[in-house]
């Protein structure tokens, strides 16, 4: 369980952004954490993955304060795929392959190359497993981030934005591809996520910030009309199809 | 319910025998062609190299080179090649192999194409350095031995005490950056505009100090600045290689996560990269890397921005290629410049710091033309 217990952050004493969260991800479940624009959910994932400490409360993994857990440890423990990362000219292979620092000794070994292999194989990268990463297409690019936070074969992944500037297409592949692996690796996952349809899509967790707080957070139910209204200030109306819950604004 | 949500699962491949072998051929192909490369670059530094122990005022054959490196030519050959023109080009490499080092180290580090010795006031301090050792500290003991200088017309201070102020003023601006980011956190851009005010401070230092001098020791601290490779000593030459050859172990220890900063700090950090003390500690050793060789063969510019740039042009932008590919770009670039020196307008040697910047400048505007992808 990886698990932010009543934590505080701000950038000014002034204004606080964050003021008291608590949120938990657990193995297993894919989490969307949903608020309106700079209400601190990137914030929360920089606690979250202790590239920024809290200014009060903790942040728990499995247990343990995250703060005290050597570098090189977290990073076998949790995967981050941020919101803003670079294209440059590293080809798709050995950026995937980057991914398995944390468990690399100086040269990669077998093993690393071959889960490079499964992830560009599984993901549908290989034509472009030696293209340089300032060639692809947004969609091919945020797949590729993707399958190097898989080869760091994390118990966690947390997702920053993972959807930003995606075709329907490739939202939906991503996103799919995340659940995947909570569902059947046992993955903690969460996401940050803007579109509440995608989220009821593919997430089965749901988190609502606003206002420094987690305004709601639990399952599929807590997604209602008034919730969406009071966070987004949106009317909409939410209707089932397929057996899933989509909103519609009215 | 569950089952209609995973009927629209969108297509997860399965993997596949046949597709695992491909990629993994092709990418065995990838490393091979890096290493080609990595071996051709090393060929053409070994063919510049001995090309170079026979450029000179005395023209040696290729048999009269490696006699001479052995010592069995005629006593003139043997003296020519192994006290003059073996210190030359080792002096060349090293130095070549350090400033393309730092450079790539500051440029991976600082996420900025354009950071350099020149551009973060390393070569500016040591020119400041190098003046206050010529002209403050010097100044006294210069008049007296103004006739022996090596310069005609120009006051020399010690060598070793110029080298070792230009070493001083070089690590200053290192030093500052360095103390300042324990006060606040320093952002990559934020360093390298500190480099760049830094630069103006001590060519405004410079240039004042000049101001009060003497013709004669200006003349000198403008022959300092020249660079020249000739003038380092085999002490000198020794404690430049070591310099050089500790940065690279530690550069090249590094090589992972100079990838993974180049991707960005919230992927390093996710790696497990203390992002900002690999940055601090690498501006360290590069500074000291180059300020050893800057000190000891006056300032030699645009090595350490062109050999990179060059080189992630060639191999792309893989820490575990691109550094080797750099420092062996960096002597061969140095060593041919070095050459250009000799030949040009022999028997005169031009100063090597302007060729370098002659021969570089034009190849980084191609580079720019061409789209550097950074």
């Amino acid at each position: 369980m990886l698990e932010a217990k009543g934590v505080a952050f701000s950038y000014q004493s002034s204004r606080p952004l964050l003021r008291d969260v608590s949120l938990a991800v657990a193995p297993g479940t894919f989490t969307a954490i949903l608020g309106p624009n700079g209400c601190g959910k990137s914030t929360l994932m920089s606690l979250l993955t202790a590239a920024r400490s809290p200014q009060a409360g903790c942040v728990l993994l499995d247990g343990a304060p995250l703060a005290d857990i050597p570098r090189s440890e977290r990073a076998r423990k949790i995967a981050f795929v941020s919101q803003h990362s670079h294209g440059n000219r590293l080809s798709v292979f050995d950026a995937i392959l980057l991914g398995r620092r944390p468990w690399m000794d100086g040269a990669p070994d077998e093993e690393d190359l071959a889960a490079c292999e499964d992830a560009l194989v599984h993901l549908g990268l290989e034509p472009l497993a030696l293209r340089h990463l300032d060639e692809l297409s947004g969609g091919e690019y945020q797949t590729a981030m993707l399958a190097r936070a898989f080869v760091q074969d994390t118990p966690y992944l947390l997702l920053d934005e993972p959807t930003n500037n995606l075709d329907m297409a490739h939202q939906h592949r991503v996103l799919s591809l995340v659940r995947e692996r909570a569902r059947t690796s046992g993955v903690g996952a969460a996401a940050v996520l803007h579109d509440v349809n995608l989220a009821l899509r593919h997430c089965d967790r749901f988190a609502f910030l606003k206002d420094g707080v987690v305004d709601v957070a639990g399952g599929v139910d807590v997604v209602t009309a008034d919730e969406v209204r009071r966070i987004y200030g949106v009317r909409v109306d939410i209707i089932e199809h397929d057996g899933v819950k989509v909103t519609v604004p009215v | 319910m569950e089952e209609q949500r995973l009927t629209m699962q969108d297509e997860v491949r399965t993997t596949d025998a046949p597709a695992r072998a491909c990629v993994r051929g092709e990418y065995a192909a990838y490393v091979r062609r890096k290493r080609l490369v990595l071996a051709a670059l090393a060929a053409v530094l070994v063919a510049t190299s001995c090309a170079s122990l026979g450029i000179g005022s005395l023209s040696l054959s290729a048999s009269d080179v490696l006699l001479g490196a052995l010592g069995l030519a005629d006593a003139q050959v043997n003296a020519v090649v192994q006290n003059i023109r073996l210190p030359r080009v080792l002096t060349a490499v090293v130095a070549g192999v350090a400033l393309a080092l730092a450079g790539c180290a500051y440029q991976a580090t600082l996420r900025n194409p354009l950071a350099s010795a020149s551009t973060l006031g390393i070569s500016q301090g040591a020119a400041f350095g190098a003046s206050i050792a010529i002209i403050v500290i010097g100044g006294g003991a210069a008049s007296a031995g103004a006739a022996a200088s090596a310069y005609e017309g120009a006051s020399m201070a010690d060598p070793l005490t110029t080298a070792l102020a230009a070493f001083a003023g070089a690590m200053l601006s290192t030093g500052v950056i360095f103390a300042l980011s324990r006060f606040r956190e320093m952002t990559p851009e934020a360093i390298v505009l500190l480099g760049v005010a830094l630069s103006a401070l001590f060519t405004g230092g410079t240039a004042l100090v000049q101001y009060f001098a003497e013709d004669s020791q200006v003349a000198a601290v403008v022959f300092w600045t020249f660079g020249d490779l000739g003038r380092v000593t085999r002490a000198q030459l020794l404690a430049m290689a070591l310099a050089c050859a500790l940065s690279a172990a530690f550069f090249f220890a590094h090589r992972w996560s100079y990838n993974a900063i180049e991707g960005g700090e919230g992927l390093a950090h996710g790696l497990g990269v203390d992002v900002r003390r690999t940055r601090l500690l690498s501006m360290v050793v590069a500074s000291a890397c180059a300020s050893t060789v800057i000190a000891f063969c006056g300032i030699v510019n645009f090595v350490g921005l062109v050999a990179p740039h060059v080189m992630r042009r060639l191999l792309g932008a893989d820490y575990r290629y691109l550094l080797p590919a750099s420092a062996m770009a960096g002597a061969t670039l140095l060593l041919f410049s070095d050459a250009v020196c000799h030949l040009i307008v022999a028997p005169l040697i031009l100063p090597i710091g302007a060729i370098t910047s002659i021969l570089g400048a034009p190849v980084f505007i191609w580079l720019l033309f061409r789209g550097v992808s950074r």
